[in-house]
């Protein structure tokens, strides 16, 4: 199998390095809407963000952007190995979703935050992903 | 590549998996659970093996022929261990809202203090797989992503969802928290003088002495598994979550991308092999099986088609035998290698409880 070797070293990638550091260290900015995994809000009340989960472990995306309020997710199973996704921080965890099922799970999150979630199932398999919640554009100006 | 039998045993394997790994009281319709294999490690016998699965330990003295239960931690399921010199140290993942089995009163250390509920540690040790005492120093019903052990004899390390990186230097009886993070850190891997650690962010890099949570990530990008190479202390190669190797021969401190390999989501590196061994379980990818590199991960073959293959262990020689390699299949089913990894054949079954 031909292969390309690159440079991965920290200097070549500091510009990247820098904003994941900095979401690593909890330091979070505002999240667009193009990020994969943002959330849509077909009403005020809801945010809607729909994940798959395969058989190779992952969800996808891995990272979810939203903002204080409810969200409702989706998960969507695309392989034949069963899943489910928990925030425990949250204490919110989806019913168990089978090969080629969907269900869907929803939460309320108030604190802006970084809240991991993962697969019951599948923890040390590496499943895992983060819910990154900021602070909504017009905080403040709500009763 | 050659694999006897491997077809029919893939053929009924299949069936059993379709709903793999998902909790069988949650829907009554649904098959059960299908077992499978979280961790292998050796036993204290010359040809002991020592699974850590979905359904409690499982046991073989003789080289992964034949297995019994170990019911040291019941019918738990153990997310991860490793062995120590003289010690185990094991996870335990409860499963969220549902009914799972529980230990036996007769295996816990102390009453109100075993390991696997809500209000209690789900990281233990063992001197003997057989009798399990709860770690002291961890949040009550933390999820722990990740083991690793460390560089001597005593230490070990742990991924603690919501609470960071955690530390014992007494062999998994008690625990310090040495980085708090936010994030997940879904591997942890000691390689000399560094603890390297993977988030969705990528993996970073520090000094396993005085750990902090570094402001730059060394790779940047996110690393599905990690092992160090035999023969190198400081060398170590990365499975990247888009494809390819990475490896790095200083400790994780530098990394190169090496070869544009399958997307692997496991790496081994055997002791007593020559080879790395790279595995993708998913049906779903057209490059599943097992796939071997004699040159550190630069170059891949293909030496066995199977799905959902996703632990390798290196059973060394005993008396009267040969070094095997044994890979592990959901299912669970084992099969074993006796030249380096390059045939394969079944070597035994081991139902679900």
């Amino acid at each position: 199998m031909t292969h390309a070797p690159r440079s991965l070293s920290r200097g070549h990638l500091a510009a990247t390095g820098l904003v994941i550091g900095l979401l690593v260290s909890g330091l979070l900015t505002g999240c667009g809407s193009s990020t994969p995994g943002a959330a849509s809000q077909s009403s005020p009340a809801v945010q809607r963000v729909t994940i798959d989960v395969n058989d190779s472990m992952r969800f996808v995306p891995s990272r979810i952007d939203v903002h204080p309020g409810r969200v409702t997710i989706t998960l969507r199973d695309v392989g034949i190995v069963a899943h489910d996704l928990d925030i425990p921080s949250l204490h919110a965890v989806s019913p168990t979703v089978y090969g080629g099922k969907t269900v869907t799970m929803a939460f309320q999150v108030n604190t802006p935050g970084t809240y991991a979630f993962i697969c019951d199932f599948h923890l040390t398999e590496g499943m895992v992903g983060t819910l990154i919640v900021s602070p909504a554009a017009d905080a403040g100006t709500k009763p | 590549m050659r694999l006897r039998a491997g077809a029919v045993v893939l053929a009924v394997v299949l069936p059993t998996v379709l709903a793999a790994c998902g909790g069988g009281t949650a829907t009554g319709s649904q098959p059960l659970v299908a077992d499978h294999v979280h961790g292998v490690v050796a036993g204290s016998q010359s040809a002991e093996i020592v699974l850590a699965t979905h359904y409690g330990l499982e046991q073989s003295e003789d080289a992964g022929a034949t297995w019994q239960a170990d019911n040291g931690l019941g019918e738990e399921m153990v997310a991860a261990i490793v062995k120590l010199p003289s010690d185990y140290v094991a996870s335990l993942q409860p499963m969220a809202g549902m009914q799972m089995p529980r230990m036996t009163a007769a295996n816990m250390s102390t009453p109100g203090m075993s390991m696997g509920a809500a209000s209690t540690p789900n990281i233990g040790y063992s001197n003997n797989t057989h009798r399990w005492y709860s770690g002291q120093g961890i949040p009550p019903g933390a999820a722990v992503a990740a083991l690793a052990a460390g560089s001597n004899g005593s230490a070990v390390w742990a991924s603690l969802i919501g609470f960071g990186i955690y530390e014992s230097t007494d062999a998994g009886r008690s625990w310090q928290r040495m980085i708090p993070a936010a994030v997940p850190v879904s591997d942890l891997l000691v390689v000399g003088a560094n603890l390297l650690f993977a988030t969705p962010s990528g993996l970073f890099v520090t000094d396993a002495a005085a750990p902090s949570m570094p402001g730059l990530p060394e790779l940047s990008q996110p690393v599905n598994d990690m092992t160090t190479l035999p023969n190198c202390g400081s060398c170590v190669v990365a499975a990247l979550g888009s494809g390819g190797v990475a490896a790095s021969r200083d400790g994780g401190v530098t990394w190169r991308q090496i070869a544009d390999s399958p997307t692997f989501d496991e790496l081994s590196a055997p002791p007593a092999t020559s080879a790395l061994f790279g595995m993708v379980p998913s049906a779903a990818d057209a490059n599943h099986g097992v796939w071997r590199s004699t040159d550190g991960g630069t170059t891949w073959t293909k030496v066995l088609t199977a799905t959902l293959i996703d632990h390798l262990y290196a059973m060394p020689a005993a008396a009267g035998r040969p070094p095997e390699i044994l890979a592990f299949q959901w299912g669970i089913n084992v099969f074993s290698s006796a030249d380096d990894g390059v045939t394969w054949s079944p070597l035994s079954h081991i139902p679900t409880p």
